[in-house]
């Protein structure tokens, strides 16, 4: 007779390691069982959110359905704001949840019709947060919405910086007029990286110096310079 | 004494006198798709006196020639450094650019880095010149 070991014969201890490794969908999607030790465990780790451009609108549910019992347990979010079939994603999740607990914030691929105000209202207001990136790949077809989204986490994030966030990275392409007329806040941001990116002009690296003033305790910062002036050398023999 | 910076829509203006001091700053990675005029960038510097990681990455397509001069001058880089970053340690610099027909002169951009070269013994320096490949293999082909 074979004697091997299950998964539910490991102990709490290395269970929850192992459950640290997998994001919160998957840890539901395998583990929710009539199995209360299983079921103990994960109502006391901490989760990590993860939602992908090819997660589903019923596997969004699912987790959603889920979070109702868990959401004070997530301290970070990894989120696709467009996905397979669903869009708003990150309007959604803020929607029906609180996150009362998360320390770091991932949105990617923002989708240009989605209202984020409240969503970054709950994330100043309502968690400790500690880090908060944006990536929005470069897209020429939807830039005054991109512009406006740039804008709002500019006034929220960067001018009324929450005292518990320290990295931020905007890696959205906009120019941060906003940030010229600033009079001096300290704020506790350590890490800053941002794309200063204008379309028809040459920004000069004078943009940084507001950016200094603002924010004057950093460690680390890393700024990408960028426009897309239309070449006007033309003589190639 | 104020320098303005015009970048259309926007005027900006930098107050030599009143610079932002930001004495926690370490590491500086900065990367430059446009222009780079070498006094903002001084100033820029300025704000960081402590700064031990500069990192300086420069890309255009076409740039005017006394401009890409001011960069590939290793002594202006010495000037910049020595007087603004005095404790930095690390020093990275990357500089592409495409030009017509213009050979530049290695040797003196080189030897205009020989201070870094001299001063430390793990800094190394590579230039590469590529001309347009289907100028080479339409050269090739004549033979």
């Amino acid at each position: 007779m074979a004697n091997s070991t299950l998964l539910e014969d490991f102990p709490n201890e290395i269970l929850c390691q192992i459950f640290d490794y997998l994001h919160a969908l998957d840890l539901f999607w395998a583990f929710t069982s009539p199995n209360t030790r299983i079921s103990s465990i994960l109502k006391e780790i901490r989760l990590h959110v993860n939602i992908s451009v090819m997660t589903s609108r019923g596997q969004l549910e699912f987790l959603s359905h889920h979070l109702i019992f868990h959401s004070d347990q997530v301290i970070s979010l990894d989120v696709c704001d467009e996905v397979y079939d669903q869009t708003n994603v990150i309007e959604y999740l803020f929607g029906q949840h609180n996150f009362p607990n998360l320390r770091s914030c991932i949105f990617w691929s923002l989708d240009p019709s989605s209202k984020l105000e409240n969503v970054l209202t709950q994330l100043k207001k309502q968690t400790p947060l500690l880090s908060f990136r944006i990536l929005e790949p470069y897209n020429t077809q939807n830039e005054d919405q991109i512009r406006s989204h740039a804008h709002l986490f500019s006034k929220e994030i960067l001018l009324d910086t929450p005292s518990t966030l320290r990295h931020v990275t905007f890696r959205i392409y906009y120019h941060y007029p906003e940030l010229i007329d600033v009079t001096i806040i300290n704020t506790n941001l350590t890490y800053l990286e941002l794309i200063f990116y204008e379309k028809y002009s040459n920004l000069s690296i004078a943009v940084l110096v507001p950016i200094l003033d603002i924010h004057s305790s950093l460690r680390q910062i890393h700024v990408t310079i960028k426009s897309s002036k239309m070449s006007q050398d033309s003589s190639i023999k | 004494m104020f320098i303005i910076f015009f970048s259309f829509p926007n005027v900006q203006s930098i107050n030599e006198n009143n610079l932002p001091r930001v004495t926690s700053l370490k590491i500086f990675d900065l990367y430059i798709f446009t222009q780079c005029n070498i006094h903002s960038l001084a100033c820029v510097l300025h704000c960081m006196p402590n700064l031990q990681e500069f990192s300086f990455t420069f890309i255009v397509e076409y740039i005017h020639t006394p401009s890409i001069d001011v960069l590939l001058n290793g002594i202006n880089w010495q000037q910049l450094l020595t007087s603004h970053v005095p404790h930095l340690i690390k020093f990275d610099i990357h500089i592409s650019f495409l030009t017509h027909n213009r050979l530049l002169n290695s040797k003196l951009i080189l030897d205009s880095f020989r201070c870094f070269l001299t001063q430390y013994h793990d800094w190394h320096i590579a230039i590469s010149q590529w001309t347009n490949f289907q100028r080479f293999i339409l050269c090739k082909s004549k033979n």
